[in-house]
């Protein structure tokens, strides 16, 4: 152990309190991350935007068709309108929501999901690891797009559907992290030495295995609400995802792929939009990541 | 003795982040001459692996540094050396073996690759035929069947392992070999085989070695001349006779580190350790840096860092011994 | 009830095999050994002997293959779950690694307070917390670092807070897993001194796993060295150091370097090669292959026979 790391070991005589403490240097080093302070600025943003969109764009107006067709942006339709006639922006705005509720919605599922199986085929090993692996190996083989789709096809589409398919197609990878992640810390003699203590099962994975790879869980989550906010877009695009009248971003660039020639803004706008999103969450992850490595020196 | 072959002095080594300094290193000198084997004994923190760094220039970019004083090798000052030639002197006049064996050998290449490589780093216009050649040879040298050579590393056992450390190490004729705890994480009868193959290959090419270690017992064993070092300081040197001996003066530290040693021979109730921690080298202790752990300390200790006084090479870092013997200020 | 003739601890056949993709491994086999109340039996062995799943076979942490062990005369192994419950108070185990025994995500005090929150011992937090005091200035240390996280702390505070944990039960046998193998030398010294004060105070048993012969000594009152699963010899501490009989534990002896410079020059008596393979042995002497003195004789399995008072060996040559 070198000094350095010794150094940190040493300083024992000082109390500190806990989780403020943790949170006090998590932040730190996640403040020195000039990209992912950006990122997260702009996430903030973007939620806001999503929580408020009734009040910065009058919903009323996201079907509202009219006779100014196709109309680049102006002072009377900030993002212009489209080949409906409708207030672009407004539609923009509003599909922030549909986007960023999937986005975490079909994370969070696939983080409860995946991680349950994941973590409790690392404890208990055995059959139940080998079936188990498996079956998701078998799983794993068919292209996630590919079985979201067919997944839709078979249930039909709408945003509920949407997000089961897509939970069905990514809780495979979330299974191997969790799974992998847990293996490191099954090993470790503070599990056996909670089974010495007379701790059941349940509680060993409950309370020290499962705190111990959050770390690594939260991270991947994070990196995933971006992709799936990408693959919804995809879906929506094919017209398996979201169907009208909700706007969607996706839906809206397949909208304007017929006019993409003349009215540029069509695709720009909803484009710029989803690329934002997608790049601020990655950011942020990356951030979380890089904070969260106790080995990366700073 | 010899002339030297390495002369440290005054060195002084930082690791610098936002949050804090720690002062690994403060004001260390020795030389090793050729020939010659210098222990470095302490415990964790004691600074000894950094020194060893510093010589090689190994130490991490980002934090590590070189705050004072100079190491100088057959007289020409390292630090002055530009990257490459200091990528030359590594493995060709300085050799390191690493404490963990298990991690020090790359997984995917064959051993012979391995040693075939260092000889071919230093030396690359030689033909593939006297590489192959020196290979076996090395191998033999350590105690490894030369047909082993197209094994990889997870192959071998620990013990092999580190033989394999240590023929990497020997591949380009080092004139010196520093070797950090090296059979710390083997079991004690591969140790006594590696290090009774040290002894040997020491006697057969002349090495000099530097043996990092916390073991008394292999300081004993092995090495000339000893270091003692506590928190970034070498707070006693002498020949191993000095530091070995009863009727020499001892730093309290050093009687400590020999009381803490159960004894084989003798069965006391129980070990009298010193009591307390090595400090936080972020923040270090006024004065003597073991004063606040010594039984003998006094007034002066905590305002006022000891020079290192003795007699001949036998030097102490210590005000007991400032103008003669224990005796004084009891 | 407490018979005093009946050891503490006594472990008949014990046997450990796992199975392997390439056989099985013969991890330990058939261990016969006895522990007195209020004694330290030392388990030497290096790397590979069996020891350490020795020790949690005992405490059934890991499952025996077969093989009684013998609690206070009564047999346990293979035991139910409830009487598994009661068993946790009595028998306990301290680990070799500080930094991977305790959860790094606890503090400190929950560290301390988990067994005895689990088993219910006390009715209130306040109880328990107040225990987990006691314990603390037990182990020697400080009640302000309650609410420190583990890498806060430095080796050998980590292992004091382990001891706690270990204590908290009150058990009166404890596995001691190379509890001072990680630690530095000072810190190593003040560790078997605390675990030596604490036997006199609380009359524990220990068994007292390591590969470090000086420190075996120091601790143990009777020592049991361990080669590929089996015991090669077993003697008092004071006899196996003066008379030692097994060739391994010569050459183990032999092997230490020792801070004496009068030993500087002595030969000593390596033995070649490396430790053969566990998985599928043969029959007889494993460690044949190594021995300076290996013979015919020795492809026979060997017994352990007792040569003097208290002093067994197996090997056919004594």
């Amino acid at each position: 152990m070198n000094e350095l790391a010794s150094a940190r070991t040493a300083s024992s005589t000082k109390e500190r309190g806990h989780t403020l403490d943790r949170l006090k240097e998590f932040w730190r080093r996640f403040r020195k991350n000039k990209a992912a302070v950006f990122g997260l600025i702009v996430l903030l943003l973007l939620i806001f935007a999503s929580i408020f969109a009734d009040q910065i764009a009058d919903p009323a107006l996201i079907t509202k068709i009219s006779m100014d067709r196709k109309q680049p942006p102006s002072a009377a339709h900030w993002f212009g309108t489209d080949h409906l006639g409708r207030d672009l922006f407004v539609r923009v705005v509003h599909a922030a929501p549909t986007s960023l509720t999937i986005g975490i919605v079909v994370a969070a599922f696939s983080l409860l999901i995946g991680g349950t199986i994941g973590v409790t085929c690392a404890y208990y090993g055995g059959i139940y690891d080998e079936i188990t692996m498996r079956i998701v190996d078998i799983l794993s083989a068919i292209p996630g797009t590919l079985l979201s789709m067919v997944v839709v096809s078979v249930v039909g589409g709408g945003m509920r559907n949407l997000i089961i398919a897509m939970v069905i197609a990514r809780f495979r990878g979330v299974v191997r992290l969790a799974r992998s992640a847990a293996i490191g810390v099954t090993g470790r003699e503070y599990i056996e030495a909670a089974k010495s203590g007379g701790s059941g099962e349940f509680r060993t994975i409950l309370r020290h295995i499962v705190p111990n790879i959050m770390g690594t869980l939260i991270v991947s989550a994070t990196m995933s609400v971006s992709s799936a906010i990408i693959s919804a877009a995809a879906l929506s695009f094919l017209g398996l995802g979201v169907q009208p009248p909700t706007p969607e971003w996706g839906y809206m660039l397949n909208e304007a792929r017929s006019y993409m020639a003349t009215c540029p803004h069509l695709m720009i706008f909803p484009g710029i939009a989803l690329v934002t999103t997608s790049l601020s969450i990655n950011l942020v992850g990356d951030g979380l990541r890089d904070a969260l490595d106790p080995k990366l020196k700073t | 003795m010899s002339e030297n072959f390495i002369a440290i002095k005054d060195l002084y080594v930082e690791y610098r982040t936002d949050l804090e300094v720690v002062k690994a290193v403060n004001g260390i000198s020795f030389t090793v001459g050729k020939g010659e084997t210098l222990g470095i004994v302490g415990e964790t923190g004691a600074g000894k692996t950094t020194t060893a760094l510093a010589i090689l220039r190994l130490l991490p970019e980002n934090t590590g540094r070189v705050t004072g004083g100079s190491i100088e090798l057959e007289g020409r000052n390292m630090m002055e050396l530009s990257p490459k030639e200091i990528r030359e002197v590594r493995g060709q006049k300085i050799s390191m073996i690493f404490q963990d064996p298990m991690t020090a050998l790359n997984p995917v290449f064959t051993v012979g690759e391995q040693i075939g490589e260092a000889i071919l780093f230093h030396h690359p216009e030689t033909p593939k035929t006297e590489v192959e050649a020196r290979v076996e040879e090395v191998l033999n040298l350590v105690g490894i069947d030369p047909k082993r050579k197209n094994d990889y590393p997870h192959q071998f056992s620990g013990g092999m392992k580190q033989r394999v450390v240590i023929a990497i190490a020997l591949a380009c004729e080092p004139d010196m070999i520093i070797a950090d705890e090296p059979t710390t994480a083997l079991d004690v009868t591969i140790q006594a085989q590696i290090l009774a193959m040290m002894k040997d290959l020491r006697e057969r090419i002349n090495t000099s070695m530097i043996m990092i270690t916390h073991d008394l017992g292999i300081v004993a064993q092995m090495c000339d001349k000893v270091a003692v070092m506590y928190a970034g300081q070498i707070i006693e040197f002498g020949s191993v006779e000095d530091i070995f001996s009863r009727e020499r003066d001892h730093h309290p530290y050093t009687v400590g580190l020999f009381n803490s040693i159960p004894n084989l021979r003798e069965k006391a109730a129980r070990l009298k350790p010193i009591p307390g921690l090595m400090p936080d080298p972020t923040n270090l202790p006024a004065g003597c840096k073991f004063s606040p752990r010594c039984p003998h300390c006094m007034e002066i200790c905590r305002s006022d860092d000891p020079a290192a006084i003795g007699e001949g090479e036998h030097k102490i870092k210590c005000h007991l011994f400032d103008g003669g013997g224990i005796s004084r200020g009891e | 009830m407490e018979n005093k003739n009946v050891p503490l601890l006594e472990t008949r056949g014990l046997t450990k095999y796992f199975k392997t993709s390439r056989g099985m491994l013969h991890a330990v086999d058939q261990i016969d050994l006895r522990i007195e109340e209020g004694k330290t039996l030392g388990v030497v062995g290096e790397s590979g002997c069996g020891k350490s799943t020795l020790g949690r076979s005992i405490l059934q942490l890991i499952q025996p293959t077969d093989g009684e062990i013998l609690y206070r005369g009564e047999n346990v192994a293979g035991c139910g779950k409830r009487k598994m419950r009661e068993l946790r108070k009595e028998m306990q185990i301290i680990f070799q690694d500080p930094y991977s025994s305790i959860d790094p995500r606890m503090t400190v005090s929950d560290i301390i307070a988990e067994y005895m929150i689990i088993n219910k011992i006390y009715k209130t937090r306040r109880e328990i917390y107040q225990r987990v005091n006691e314990l603390m200035d037990t182990v020697g240390i400080a009640q302000r670092i309650a609410n420190a996280y583990p890498h806060e702390l430095d080796g050998g505070r980590r292992q004091r807070v382990g001891i706690a944990r270990a204590l908290s039960l009150n058990p009166k046998f404890i596995v001691c897993d190379e509890p001072v193998s990680a630690l530095d030398v000072s810190i190593q010294a003040q560790i078997l001194n605390l675990l030596m004060d604490l036997q006199d105070d609380l009359g524990l048993t220990y068994m007292f796993v390591t590969h470090n012969l000086s420190v075996v000594k120091h601790i143990s009152d009777d020592i049991m060295v361990m080669y590929l699963g089996r015991c090669v010899e077993r003697a008092s501490s004071d006899e196996l150091f003066e008379n030692p009989l097994h060739p391994y534990t010569k050459a183990l002896l032999s092997a230490i370097p020792e801070a004496d410079l009068s030993m500087r020059s002595r030969k000593v008596e390596i033995i070649k090669g490396e430790v053969s393979s566990p998985i599928n042995p043969k029959p007889g002497c494993r460690f044949a292959a190594r021995c300076p003195h290996a013979c015919e004789a020795c492809q026979a399995p060997q017994e352990l026979k007792e040569v003097s008072p208290g002093h067994f060996v197996a090997c056919r040559m004594i």
